[in-house]
C-alpha cells in the first residue's frame, strides 16, 4: 500500500496563504504604479528636451554645410526654380533632410533699393561709379537668392524641427544668411 | 492515525501568536516604506515640476528672443521691459515681422490725419501694429494703421499721448513702414498673489508660464561683451548676432514637501535675420538686406521676400 505523504499545507490553509499574497500584491501595487509614473513623467521630460535641442543642432548644421556647398560650387543650381534634396547622413540617429532651391535672383542699387524684375533686365549689373571721396562703388550688385529647408522629422510622440533659410550668394562668391527661423510641430510631407 | 488528528486539529495559540505577530511587524515595515515612497514620490514629483516648468518657460522665451527682428531688418528688434525703451531687467518685448510685411513711404508722412502714398499699402489692413524705420540711425516710431485703402494708409503715432508724430516729417523713400508682431514675457502676480513669469501677445490674454518665481532677469551680451541694455536701442551696420542671457529663479510650491531648486541659466543667440552688402571695398556705402520665408497662398511653394535700405549714409 502506497503511503499518504501530506502536504505542507493542508487546502483551507492554502486558500489563506493565496489571499494573503493576493492583498500583499494589492498593496504594493500602487505604489509600484506611482514610482513607474515618476520615472515614465521624468524620462518623457528629458527626452522632449533632449528631440527639441538635438534637432535644432541638427538642422542647424545642416545650414551650415548647405553655405559652405554653395559657396565651394559643390552645390551647383544653374538657374531659378531649380532645386535640389539630399539627406544627411551624419549623424545616424538623426536624419535631417534638405532641401534647397534657388529663387529669382535679386539685384541691389546702391540707391538701397531692389530691382523689379523688368528694371534688373534693363541694368547693367556690372557698372561702376566713383563717390565723392574718389572711391571707386559698385552701382549694382547680383545676388543669387536660396531657400533653404532643413527637417530632423517628428518621431512620434515628438515633433520635428524645421529650418527655414534665405541664403544670399554675392558675385564675389560670398554667402550671406539674410533670414531664418527655426520650426517646431508636425508637418505634412511635400 | 493520531498525527493525522492533530494536523486537523489546527494551529495553536502560540503559533497564532506568532504569526499575528509577523504579520504585524511586515503591515508596519509596508506602512513605513508606503509613506517614505509617497513623500519621495511627492518630492520627487515637486522637484521635476519646478525644473520641467522653470525649463519650458526658459525654452517658449528663448524662441522668441531668438525670432527677435525676423523680417524686421536693422530696425531695434529687441527691446526692454516696458515699449518705450526704460530700463527693466525683469522683462522682454520682442519684436518681429513673421509675415515680412513691409512698406514704403511714396510721400512725406507728417499729420496723422492724413492719408499718404505707400508702397505696398495692399498688404496693410486697419488695426495693424508698425514701426516706422528711415534710413537715418535710431530713427524709429511705434505707429497703428488708423486706415487702409489700396495704395494710401493712415498711420498715428503710439510714442505720443496726441497721436501725432515725435520725430516728423517721416520722408518719402527713406522711411520704410514695417508690419511689427509684439511679445512680451514679465514678472508679474497671478490672481492668487503668487509671483509668476507671463507672457503677452497680440490677440491672446495673457498666459501664465510658470508659478512660484523668486526672480527673472535678462541680460543682454553684444559682440563686444557684456553690454548696456539701452545700447540695443541703437542699430548697428553689422551681422554679429547678439544675445540675451536669461535667468530663472524658482521657489518650491509651499504646499509640497520643501526641495532645493537651483536657478536656470540660457544664453540665447539671436540667429541672423539680415546681412549688410557691401558696394564698395572700403564698406562707406553698404546696403542691408533681409529675406523672409513665406508662402505663396496660391501655389503654397515657399517663397522668399526681401526688403533693402541704406545701412551706412552715402558720400556721393
Amino acid at each position: 500500500m502506497a503511503r499518504h505523504h501530506p502536504g505542507l499545507l493542508n487546502a483551507r490553509e492554502r486558500g489563506a496563504a493565496l489571499l494573503i499574497v493576493l492583498i500583499a500584491l494589492a498593496a504594493l501595487m500602487p505604489l509600484a504604479l506611482l514610482l513607474s509614473d515618476f520615472a515614465w513623467r521624468r524620462q518623457r521630460q528629458v527626452n522632449a528636451r533632449q528631440q527639441d535641442l538635438g534637432g535644432e543642432a541638427a538642422v542647424r548644421g545642416a545650414l551650415d554645410l548647405v553655405m559652405a556647398r554653395i559657396q565651394s560650387g559643390r552645390l551647383d543650381l544653374r538657374g531659378p526654380d531649380q532645386s535640389e534634396q539630399f539627406e544627411l547622413e551624419e549623424p545616424e540617429s538623426r536624419p535631417v533632410r534638405v532641401r534647397v532651391s534657388r529663387q529669382t535672383d535679386a539685384v541691389l542699387s546702391v540707391e538701397g533699393r531692389l530691382l523689379t524684375p523688368e528694371e534688373a533686365s534693363t541694368v547693367d549689373a556690372d557698372e561702376l561709379g566713383i563717390d565723392g571721396l574718389g572711391n571707386v562703388v559698385h552701382q549694382y550688385r547680383r545676388l543669387e537668392i536660396y531657400l533653404v529647408e532643413a527637417e530632423s522629422p517628428a518621431r512620434r510622440p515628438f515633433g520635428a524641427v524645421r529650418l527655414l533659410a534665405a541664403v544670399a550668394r554675392l558675385d564675389t562668391g560670398e554667402i550671406e544668411c539674410i533670414g531664418m527661423r527655426y520650426d517646431r510641430g508636425y508637418f505634412r510631407e511635400p | 492515525m493520531a498525527p493525522i488528528r492533530r494536523r486537523q486539529a489546527g494551529f495553536t495559540l502560540v503559533e497564532v501568536m506568532i504569526v499575528l505577530a509577523i504579520t504585524l511587524l511586515i503591515a508596519a515595515l509596508v506602512y513605513k516604506a508606503t509613506r517614505a515612497s509617497w513623500l519621495l514620490y511627492q518630492t520627487q514629483t515637486h522637484v521635476t515640476e519646478r525644473g520641467f516648468s522653470g525649463v519650458r518657460a526658459l525654452d517658449d522665451m528663448a524662441v522668441e528672443i531668438a525670432r527677435a527682428g525676423y523680417g524686421l531688418g536693422d530696425a531695434g528688434p529687441v527691446f526692454l521691459g516696458t515699449l518705450d525703451g526704460t530700463r527693466a531687467i525683469d522683462a522682454i518685448t520682442l519684436r518681429s515681422n513673421p509675415e515680412g510685411i513691409v512698406g514704403e513711404l511714396e510721400e512725406d508722412l507728417t499729420d496723422p490725419e492724413q492719408f499718404v502714398a505707400v508702397d505696398g499699402a495692399a498688404l496693410f489692413a486697419e488695426g495693424d501694429e508698425v514701426l516706422l524705420a528711415d534710413d537715418e540711425p535710431n530713427k524709429l516710431e511705434r505707429a497703428q494703421v488708423t486706415g487702409a485703402r489700396p495704395n494710401v494708409l493712415r498711420l498715428r503715432s503710439h510714442d505720443t499721448p496726441t497721436r501725432g508724430f515725435k520725430r516728423p516729417p517721416w520722408s518719402a523713400r527713406r522711411t520704410r513702414v514695417l508690419k511689427v508682431r509684439e511679445v512680451g514675457f514679465y514678472l508679474t502676480t497671478d490672481r492668487t498673489g503668487v509671483p509668476a513669469v507671463a507672457r503677452k501677445a497680440p490677440g491672446q490674454s495673457e498666459q501664465i508660464l510658470v508659478r512660484y518665481v523668486e526672480a527673472l532677469q535678462f541680460e543682454y551680451l553684444s559682440s563686444r561683451g557684456l553690454a548696456d541694455p539701452r545700447s540695443l536701442l541703437v542699430r548697428r551696420p553689422q551681422t554679429t548676432p547678439d544675445g540675451v542671457r536669461i535667468t530663472l529663479r524658482l521657489r518650491p510650491n509651499p504646499a509640497l514637501p520643501p526641495v532645493v531648486v537651483p536657478p536656470r541659466t540660457v544664453l540665447v543667440s539671436r540667429e541672423p535675420h539680415w546681412a549688410t552688402i557691401p558696394f564698395d571695398v572700403q564698406g562707406y556705402h553698404s546696403i542691408g538686406l533681409a529675406g523672409v520665408i513665406g508662402q505663396d497662398p496660391v501655389s503654397g511653394a515657399k517663397t522668399v521676400r526681401m526688403h533693402a535700405w541704406h545701412d551706412t549714409t552715402p558720400v556721393f
